[in-house]
């Protein structure tokens, strides 16, 4: 393994002053999932590695407040997986949660590591997106709020700056009375990574929305396709041009896992799935579904 | 604050234990080499395998992707606290019995997986099985009869606790 | 009857080679070539060298020159790659260091310079005029100077085949293709070396002890006496544990330095040292219009890694079974091991029958198509009888063949109704084990009436130690928690062959019971000679007591009375050794068939192409499960290990030979999600020459999984796959150039 050091602050002032250097340099860790398995490939090589779960202020709580729901950032996915209030009003991010790795890995591995990673395969990321939520950024400068759509930038980049640290995560309740769904096509059944991920939402005002993850270099919601589908999903053409659109939106790549026009197929299937699922939930039936 | 060596307290096993350990060596390290515990397998070494399963406040954990330093304060168990004055675990007897151990190189690791899982849910249906294993390969047995092992120790820790609560 | 290891395994107690260390121990650790064929123009090992903590360095120039080269065939592997790479991940150089860390650390400080050469990854590149080869001027199995990359070339035939081509209703001329598969054994390979006064010992998780100490004999230049060979408990064989891998280099460096060495690889480094043969099969095969096999013109090509190993006796062996089970009045197989620039390719459950019956059994699935006859009724009017010869100068059909196929049918619905998308398939499979082999054991009675039994013979998980535990305590007569069972050390057990091919119980427990019954004869004529009974033909042996004429007397006590007290043991010697046919293409008979029938039920999911196997099933003629707790066990993970190359698992090289998916991560192999019901049956007619009636068994149901469920496919979704694996996109994408898929892609 590469030599580096270690630091375990207690407070956001120490966490920051520390934090301040190089990017690359100092790599905060919560879950480690991602960070010990790149140290050790060689990908990441930080110099100091600053533990973040002793740091007072910064914690797993999920909180209910009367806007929405704070995921704090050491919240691991199966909290968030298992999380009542998670489950029922934003399924779609405890289902995205409960799918990531094993539960080996969901027991260490945070959501805002995962969000942090940016891996274009992330499975919290569409979910997130789906609902609007945003990133409560801390840094020396004070606090910022991002939303997701604009916190994940690249494959493994966001827009976090050297010197600051995610707080937690903000989940806006939905206006009205919704449901959502993740699901996500994989090589196996066991622990393993998206191929195409899908996330859709349902609400009783029937507003449909679609965030789609590994299918481009980064998460994305296909607005052009929800906006095709207000004028009503039940008719099938109207769901089939909202679905070509949201494959033309993608940009898959082909891999040793798929091929791009597999994965283009697999949107469709996916993306059929999940609305009708969430449809099911908030007790719509109609149609073709 | 910035060091190499860390001092860190924590139970194994049940135990307080006080350690100075190399903040670039994992927890599986620490386990085989400082303490001697070999029970714990190392195989792929990045969280894939499952061979390494520990149980650290509770939860099953990939022991060989945690950085040692991060058990301070925990309360970390494995394969060789499971046994309790001689006597194996319920999960440890029914491996045997259902003839679940073959090469045995995954079984610690399972075992451990088991053990998380009925620790939270003693009444797990069979896919709260397969998915509490997901992340614990084996190439030997064809996971059936381990997952019956898992299903008949629940089965007798249940008739067990019943046994309990009525005395 | 408990598994006398097993304990030892669930509480974490065991100590395979990875965990163990020696006083004094350097660690090695191996940089590997990143290139698939490079010549090596200069290596610095200079940074690696100064490190603090580093003993050694070495690439192929500090070796003796010209390099030692092992291989249980040919001895072409060098101990170092020597001025050329052969294959993505071949050891190029080694660090020895006080500890491991400082081991791993070093190794990145050595700088090679390479420079690339095009490398041949697959049979047609290989087998092209003017390819690059692998052994220019090297050997090939024959002896004779390789001029291409054929390492070995294997033809058998029997019958008129020409004249059988014209007297065909009909016939069916396919080729098919078995990917590379790694074995994917979960203790990461390693090895501790230390010298001897003369010569070196060697631990190390190895299936064949004695293969182990003759190749790093020869290859060192040692004599056999001068090297020791102990078998730790294996995590995980298959084959990939067969044959030298770290050995001969840790065996050198423990020589060199005189300390011992330990080489300690990670899982991801399996995929860099082992892997199946892949296999492409063209069979052209004639039917008359009942559907019984005329002729079969069969060419077996073996893609075989860059050294030679094991495979072109894997070729040699499977060959000789490519028509399979079936009668066959006429046929022609040509099998052949190619060489490539790829991980080389070693024994893997099976030994190349999950290849071959892979073709075998879709061509039977073709013919049923084509001659629209019932799958299950097609093969059962191929199938000889017991007592049938169906491979001319070989033993035998020694089972009731037909019985155990519309069995496994049954087992999964056969002809019961079923909805759309779902399928069912089934499917034959054979292997044989080694003939003509050897096993010896020895036996001792010890002065308190407990025994120990000495075998070469490995534990790999199979229960080894527990049958010839359950074997002895029989013979003898003592319980079996007095029987002690050493395994696989050389200088301890005498010469057995290897682990491998199904074979131990037969073979290594014939030996044993051998070596109990000598026993037997030692106490009856010491009984004799002592008074205690008149003639040894009187002898009753009942709970380690010999019943004598003034009542039963103990075993320690004939002992005592016999040799005195404090004198003895007594030690008793068996042997085995399969029929021998010097006409026979493999050197003997088969002692048994091992014989395997596997159906599947499969659901099909038209618009994802995904594959979800509902029940899958085996029928094994085992003769007699002596433990049948761990014979089925067994037979269990053979059947997912079949599934995992049926739907998933495929080693994965680019045009430049370099290995895509080496680890965990990208090999995928099945998970506790991933497995459907499984049933298996064994069938005990005691009709084996193992003991009691048994034959061997551990490798059966990986053979015939994947025909079955590719049929069922078929069956279910009418398409016909003639690749493997059956991932979900390649369902897909055939059903879309048939024009099936989903018509509902919503």
């Amino acid at each position: 393994m590469v030599t580096f050091k270690y630091a375990a602050p207690t407070t956001l002032e120490e966490a920051f002053a520390l934090l301040s250097g190089a990017a690359g340099d100092v790599a905060p860790l919560a879950g480690g999932t991602d960070l010990i398995n790149n140290i050790r490939a060689g990908s990441q090589s930080p110099k100091l590695v600053l533990l973040l779960r002793k740091i007072r202020g910064l914690t797993g709580a999920i909180q209910e407040k009367p806007a929405g729901v704070v995921i704090g950032a050491m919240a691991t996915l199966s909290e968030i997986a298992q999380h009542a209030r998670l489950r029922r009003s934003f399924p779609a991010i405890a289902e995205a949660a409960s799918l990531i790795g094993s539960k080996q890995i969901r027991n260490r591995a945070t959501m805002a590591g995962n969000l942090c990673n940016a891996s274009p395969a992330a499975d919290t990321v569409p979910a997130l997106m789906l609902y609007e939520a945003s990133v409560n950024i801390a840094g020396r400068k004070g606090r910022r709020l991002v939303p997701v759509t604009a916190f994940v930038r690249s494959p493994n980049q966001t827009c976090l700056a050297a010197g600051e640290i995610v707080e937690s995560i903000f989940i806006p309740y939905p206006a009205a009375p919704s449901s959502s769904c993740y699901v996500r096509f994989a090589r196996r059944e066991g622990a393993d990574l998206a191929i195409v991920g899908v996330a859709a939402f349902a609400s009783a005002t029937t507003e449909i929305r679609l965030a789609l993850g590994a299918v481009g270099p980064t998460a994305f919601r296909a607005y052009e396709a929800e906006n095709i589908w207000r004028q009503g999903v039940q008719d099938r053409a109207v769901w089939e041009r909202g679905l070509a659109s949201a494959v033309e939106a993608s940009a898959p790549i082909s891999d040793l896992r798929a091929s791009r026009e597999y994965r283009r197929a697999l949107i469709k299937v996916l993306a059929a799935e999940a609305v009708r699922r969430s449809l099911n939930r908030i007790g719509t039936r109609g149609g073709q579904w | 604050m910035v060091t190499e060596s860390v001092a860190i307290t924590f139970t194994l096993n049940g135990v307080t234990t006080s350690l100075d350990v190399s903040c670039t060596h994992t927890l599986a390290k620490v386990l085989r080499e400082q303490l001697g515990l070999i029970g714990t397998k190392i195989s792929c070494e990045q969280g894939e395998c499952g061979a390494c399963t520990v149980i650290v406040d509770g939860k099953a954990v990939n022991s060989c992707i945690v950085l040692a330093p991060e058990v301070d304060g925990c309360a970390v168990l494995t394969i060789e606290g499971l046994a309790q004055h001689g006597e194996l675990d319920p999960i440890q007897t029914a491996f045997m019995e259902e003839g679940a151990v073959q090469c045995g190189y995954c079984t610690a690791g399972m075992i451990m997986s088991a053990k998380a899982l009925l620790m939270e849910n003693p009444d797990p249906t069979d896919r709260e099985i397969r998915e509490a294993l997901a992340g614990n390969l084996c190439r030997c047995t064809g996971y059936q009869r381990i997952v019956q092992a898992i299903t008949a120790a629940a089965k007798k820790l249940q008739a067990v606790d019943a046994v309990a609560r009525k005395g | 009857m408990r598994r006398a290891d097993v304990v030892k395994k669930v509480t974490g107690a065991l100590e395979y080679t990875i965990d163990s260390h020696m006083a004094g121990m350097l660690h090695g650790k191996l940089l590997r070539s990143p290139l698939a064929r490079a010549r090596i123009i200069g290596i610095d090992l200079a940074g690696a060298q100064k490190m603090p903590g580093v003993a050694a360095v070495l690439s192929a120039t500090e070796l003796p020159q010209p390099v030692p080269r092992f291989g249980p065939v040919i001895a072409d592997q060098p101990l170092l790659a020597s001025e050329e790479t052969k294959y993505h991940g071949e050891p190029v150089a080694i660090v020895l260091a006080n500890d491991e860390d400082t081991a791993a650390a070093a190794v990145p400080q050595i700088h090679v310079e390479y420079e690339e050469l095009p490398a041949v990854c697959t049979v047609a590149d290989a087998l092209k005029p003017g390819a690059p080869l692998v052994h220019p001027g090297g050997k090939r199995h024959d002896g004779k100077i390789c001029d291409s990359n054929v390492c070995g070339e294997f033809e058998f035939q029997w019958g008129d085949i020409d004249k059988a081509k014209h007297e065909c209703a009909a016939i069916i001329d396919e080729v098919y293709s078995f990917p590379m598969i790694h074995h994917h054994a979960l203790e990461p390979l390693s090895c501790i070396a230390y010298p001897m006064d003369k010569g070196v010992a060697i631990k190390s998780p190895i299936q064949s002890p004695f293969i182990l100490q003759r190749v790093v004999a020869a290859c060192l230049g040692l004599e056999l006496s001068a090297v020791r060979v102990m078998a730790s408990d294996i995590g995980g064989g298959f084959g990939s544990r067969g044959y030298a891998k770290l050995e001969p280099l840790a065996a050198y460096l423990a020589m060199r330095t005189g300390r011992p060495v330990k080489i300690s690889t990670s899982l991801d480094d399996g995929f860099f040292t082992v892997r199946r043969l892949a296999a492409t099969v063209r069979m052209q095969t004639g039917f008359d219009g009942e559907g019984r096999i005329v002729f079969q013109d069969v060419q077996d090509d073996f893609l075989m890694g860059a050294y030679a190993d094991t495979s072109t006796r894997i070729a040699q062996k499977a060959g000789f079974l490519g028509c399979g089970l079936y009668r066959t009045p006429n046929a022609r197989i040509v099998a052949r091991a190619i060489y490539s620039h790829t991980v080389v390719s070693t024994a893997c459950r099976g030994f190349g029958m999950p290849q071959l019956v892979w073709a075998i059994e879709s061509q039977m699935n073709a013919a049923s198509r084509l001659l629209k006859i019932d799958p299950l009724e097609i093969r059962l009017r191929n199938l000889p009888a017991r007592g049938e010869v169906f491979v001319p100068g070989d033993t035998p059909a020694d089972g009731d063949w037909r019985e155990g196929l519309k069995r496994a049918a049954a087992m999964v619905g056969w002809g019961t109704p079923k909805k759309s998308n779902v399928g069912r398939g089934v499917a034959v499979g054979v292997k044989t084990p080694i003939p003509a082999s050897v096993s010896n054991a020895v036996a001792k009675l010890h002065a308190d009436g407990g025994a120990t039994v000495a075998v070469g013979t490995t534990e790999m998980g199979q229960g080894a130690r527990t049958v010839f535990a359950q074997i002895a305590a029989e013979i003898l007569r003592i319980p079996f928690a007095q029987i002690q069972v050493i395994m696989g050390d050389t200088a301890i057990a005498p010469f057995d062959f290897a682990t491998a091919a199904s074979r131990s119980t037969v073979t290594m427990g014939r030996a044993v019971m051998a070596a109990c019954e000598e026993l037997l004869s030692q106490l009856r004529a010491m009984a004799r000679e002592l008074g205690v009974i008149d003639r040894e033909a009187d002898a009753e042996f009942v709970n380690a007591t010999i019943k004598g004429r003034q009542g039963p007397i103990a075993y320690g006590e004939l002992l005592k009375q016999y040799l005195g007290t404090s004198h003895g043991e007594i030690t008793g010697r068996g042997m085995f050794q399969g029929e021998k046919d010097s006409r026979h293409p493999l050197g003997g008979l088969s002692d048994f068939w091992e014989v395997i029938f596997t159906s599947a039920e499969v659901e099909v999911d038209r618009a994802t192409g995904k594959v979800a196997v509902k029940k899958l099933v085996s029928v094994s003629e085992v003769g007699l499960a002596i433990n049948p707790l761990q014979a089925e066990a067994q037979e269990e993970g053979s059947l997912i290990m079949g599934l995992g190359h049926t739907l998933m698992e495929e080693l994965v090289y680019d045009e430049s030979g370099k290995l895509l998916n080496a680890g965990p991560l990208d090999y995928r192999i099945p998970t506790a999600m991933d497995i459907p019901i499984i049933e298996t049956h064994l069938v005990e007619n005691r009709d084996g020459p193992g003991p009691y009636g048994a034959k061997g068994i551990g490798e059966g149901p990986v053979i015939a999984v994947a025909p079955a469920i590719a049929d069922a496919v078929y069956d279910a979704v009418g398409v016909v796959i003639k690749d493997l694996p059956l991932t979900p996109e390649r369902v897909w994408s055939a059903l879309n150039a048939a024009g099936r898929g989903a018509k509902n892609a919503n």
